[in-house]
């Protein structure tokens, strides 16, 4: 038998060779082809590689972030940053009958699609009647159940009239606020929207062509003919993927990365020292806050003493100063004064809120003992004679939530309540638990920002109540609790159109809040942004809070896309 | 010839087994893909989508499937090579999906494997050859104290302190994000460039582990007679130690590269999540993470039988390179 000379050695040489000829071709290719002017750079986190799906009907894809918005732009835009604001966008009037059953907008008439088409009443028409071809496409919730919409039809080329089945004071604010306008002559031939992508997006808003696509990063190209004269100013949006906070912490470092929407704890090391100049945070604190929630049937959360008494025993300073940062402010019992400053004015009320909010366990354990609650040494026993304990679950990678919640479940401790903390694993373990409170756990607010109506209307209107143990998830009452006299005054305001009135209304349902205090406000969620100004300036700033900050929050988003301009400013702003 | 069919054989049980292991695992998991889709949203997209949670439920039709046909259709699917469609990527099939990442994975651990292997055996056999020497007593401690680390760690030094720092990498992703993938020099020469830094930190985790295995076999060979009768024959010590001692003793060492090439393509999760490569790794990751149960069932699968190939294949060059399998 003859022995090939298989050689090892040379095995290993060409190995080596190979390596030496990887590290020669990689030098040689470095950086791309340069773009039309250096794009606004954008990245998320825990994206998964990019797929080319630009439908607005589909959310939570990282192509989503600029389609509502960017491609696709509301009629008008009502939002609480600085203090309130409406912009009137496609629909540049709308005026109320005088028996404010109607509403007649007057669509812009100098807008296009980007095909060339002109944008009529007949795609605003369209849209919001678009439910009727598919029930994902009813974002104005024509077709739901308990709709106020009665009917919807163009007068002329560019008015719509929409005819309301009772008054509705919340309409503009709170259901037109994330209609968004798509073109009857592309949505209309789609036979299942759910599993369309629009891979070719035709829309009316500042960015819509797809310049350049692939799984790590696309760039949306400025709409050449958009419908607003010198705008946008910056030539092209590219997003880019981020796996982790982590990998887009280094992009925004690197400042390869303009803008986030990602939490970066200790900001003011990890990011802005980096380059104070340039680089900035902003923690929007206009925004509602994040709550205990009980379920108020069961027993003894359904006890209000029982309420009270836990509201008074958190020590909300320290959890927003040791578990959220010192980013997100501490909140009164109520915990909408961020957002709405001019509807919690009242003194009595506001003092109420204060003192509910107050850390004093002196007083809870007063308010327990004198209503029933005993103590067996340090235990806290319900009237019934049962001891009172619960564990708070919380999802383990939410840092924050967790070292908070080691705060409150402390607190609690020291008033005689078993209070502990479990962790779950992830998303899928907690959400459907916590979104029905089958466990006493921390939750925000789905209700829209337009006015407080939608606060109050979640949290203690009949018509978002569950009974206990369902999934609250699409209407929001996560503690399962309704109350009559708050469903009388919410319908009242819902039908008056004067806001002298409705603030009159509010005063009385925030006095009632603090007497049933259904959930438990401790502080503000914030929206995390993080942004750079070496090439782009006009970011939204507490001085110039113009709209909400972060990049793809609809409606909000169009404005700020069509207001930053090039060019790098520097300032020296600390985290605001 | 036998051999190789009866290892065939067993290794289609073995395909079996993880194909139904894949079927049964996902689904003792708490969650459906409709959280992982929903995971991705804020409150305020929620908000403005109160019916998501519903529509997104019938869209995709993820009504609880029973588990016994479930896993009827499911086989039936594997054979046809129909994997759905993957809700994370939503609406991208898992195929295209796994079309995507897999090569990446496959270029990445490929080329460092070999490279680490090629280096901690070149190495292991000179630390053996010349025990006591420059390269055991340098070499073998570094190698081996780099190699302890974790792999999530190394990762994270180089790229803060080569690719941030020092910039002499870039630090993220698999081609330069301005590019498109196609078949051109600049994309292919982009695509190296990224990986050189991975590839430096898989080298430096797994080479020393080669380089111990290695020398160790490698001073059993020594003892052995042929080496005696070669070096008494006068050959040179160089070829001795390659051609007699090194030949013989990389036979171990192969099999185990075999076994841990075929994890490493979907295992090297935290490599892949530092750099933000597009790997099986971390598709898998979040794939398990989003409750993407179309797109981690066929990752596992593709993982299963990558462990099975590669093994199967070191089979195949085992009955090459050692006359004595031949005859069995």
């Amino acid at each position: 038998m003859k022995r090939r000379r298989r050689s090892t050695f040379s095995i290993l040489g060409l190995v080596s060779l190979g390596v030496a000829a990887l590290v020669a071709a990689g030098t040689a290719g470095t950086t791309g082809a340069a773009t039309s002017g250096r794009c606004l750079v954008a990245t998320g986190s825990g994206d998964p590689a990019f797929v080319r799906n630009f439908n607005p009907y589909v959310q939570g894809l990282p192509s989503s972030s600029f389609v509502r918005g960017g491609m696709y732009e509301p009629l008008v835009i009502t939002t609480p940053a600085g203090g309130g604001r409406e912009y009137k966008w496609l629909a540049q009037n709308y005026t109320w009958s005088k028996d404010g059953k109607t509403l007649t907008l007057d669509i812009r008439k100098n807008v296009k699609w980007s095909d060339g088409k002109p944008l009529t009443a007949a795609d605003v028409v369209y849209s919001l009647t678009a439910g009727k071809q598919d029930k994902t496409m009813d974002i104005v919730g024509a077709y739901r159940e308990g709709t106020s919409i009665a009917s919807v039809s163009q007068k002329g080329s560019h008015q719509v009239v929409i005819k309301l089945k009772s008054k509705d004071s919340q309409f503009v604010a709170v259901n037109l606020n994330s209609v968004f306008v798509v073109p009857k002559h592309v949505f209309s031939k789609v036979a299942d929207i759910n599993k369309w992508t629009n891979p070719n997006p035709v829309g009316s808003g500042p960015f819509v062509k797809v310049g350049r696509f692939n799984a790590q990063s696309y760039v949306l190209e400025k709409n050449p003919s958009y419908w607003q004269a010198g705008a946008p100013k910056i030539p092209c949006l590219q997003y880019i993927q981020a796996t982790s906070n982590d990998a887009a912490l280094l992009q925004i470092v690197s400042g390869q990365a303009d803008w986030t929407h990602n939490f970066v704890p200790n900001v003011e090391r990890a990011y802005i020292a980096k380059n104070p100049k340039y680089y900035h945070a902003f923690y929007d604190v206009t925004a509602y806050p994040i709550s205990l929630m009980f379920d108020t049937a069961k027993y003894p959360y359904s006890l209000i003493p029982f309420r009270h008494a836990v509201s008074m025993a958190i020590d909300r300073e320290k959890v927003s100063k040791l578990g959220e940062y010192g980013y997100a402010p501490p909140t009164d019992a109520i915990g909408i004064g961020q957002l709405f400053p001019s509807w919690t004015t009242d003194a009595g009320v506001k003092a109420e809120a204060k003192r509910l909010a107050t850390y004093n366990p002196t007083a809870a354990k007063k308010l327990l003992t004198d209503n029933g609650f005993t103590y067996k040494g340090d235990k806290l026993i319900d009237p019934k004679g049962n001891p009172v304990g619960f564990q708070i679950h919380v999802i383990s990678g939410w840092s924050d939530w967790v070292a908070s919640l080691q705060i409150i479940a402390k607190n609690l401790q020291d008033v005689g309540i078993d209070a502990s903390v479990k962790l779950e694993p992830d998303w899928g373990s907690w959400f459907p638990n916590a979104t029905s409170t089958k466990f006493v756990t921390l939750l925000w607010q789905t209700a829209a920002t337009g006015s407080p109506y939608g606060f109050f209307f979640n949290n203690m209107h009949r018509n978002t109540f569950l009974p206990s143990g369902e999934d609250a998830v699409n209407t929001g009452n996560f503690a399962h609790y309704w109350n009559s006299t708050a469903t009388k005054m919410l319908d009242n305001w819902k039908v008056n159109l004067d806001t002298a009135g409705q603030k009159k209304i509010a005063t009385g349902l925030q006095k009632l809040w603090l007497q049933k205090l259904p959930i438990i406000p401790l502080f503000i969620g914030p929206q995390w942004s993080t942004y750079s100004t070496k090439n782009f300036h006009n970011f939204p700033t507490p001085k110039n809070h113009y709209a909400r900050p972060i990049f793809n929050s609809y409606p909000d988003n169009t404005v700020v896309l069509t207001r930053i301009l090039p060019g790098g400013v520097a300032e020296n702003n600390a985290l605001q | 010839m036998r051999f190789l069919l009866r290892r065939l054989g067993f290794y289609a049980v073995a395909l079996w087994g993880a194909i139904t292991l894949n079927y049964v695992l996902p689904r003792l998991m708490p969650g459906s893909p409709i959280d992982g889709l929903l995971a991705r949203l804020s409150p305020a997209q929620l908000a403005a989508n109160p019916q998501s949670v519903d529509n997104l439920r019938e869209a995709l039709g993820y009504e609880k499937e029973p588990f016994v046909s479930g896993y009827i259709t499911y086989l039936g699917q594997v054979v046809r090579g129909d994997f759905g469609i993957s809700t994370s990527n939503f609406p991208s099939p898992v195929t295209e999906v796994i079309g995507r990442t897999l090569p990446y994975s496959i270029f990445l651990v490929g080329v460092a494997f070999l490279v680490a292997f090629a280096l901690g055996t070149l190495l292991g056999m000179v630390a053996a050859w010349r025990r006591g020497g420059l390269v055991d007593n340098v070499v073998t401690p570094t190698l081996m104290a780099v190699g302890a680390f974790p792999a999530f760690f190394t990762s994270l030094l180089a790229v803060y302190f080569l690719g941030l720092e020092a910039g002499w990498f870039p630090i993220q992703h698999a081609y330069d994000t301005d590019l498109s993938p196609g078949l051109n020099g600049e994309f292919l020469g982009s695509v190296i460039r990224h990986a050189q830094l991975p590839m430096l930190v898989i080298v430096a985790v797994f080479a020393g582990g080669w380089l111990l295995s290695m020398r160790n076999v490698m001073i059993n060979t020594i003892e052995e007679d042929y080496v005696a009768m070669a070096k008494a024959k006068g050959l040179r010590d160089f070829r001795v130690m390659t051609m007699y001692a090194g030949r013989n003793a990389i036979l171990p060492p192969l099999t185990g590269f075999a076994s841990q090439f075929g994890a490493a393509v979907g295992g090297l999760v935290f490599i892949e999540f530092v750099f933000s490569y597009p790997g099986v790794g971390l598709t898998l990751q979040q794939a398990a993470l989003g409750s993407d149960y179309p797109l981690a069932q066929a990752l596992l699968l593709v993982l299963a039988v990558c462990v099975l190939a590669a093994n199967f294949l070191m089979d195949c060059l085992y009955v090459v390179l050692d006359p004595r399998v031949r005859s069995a």
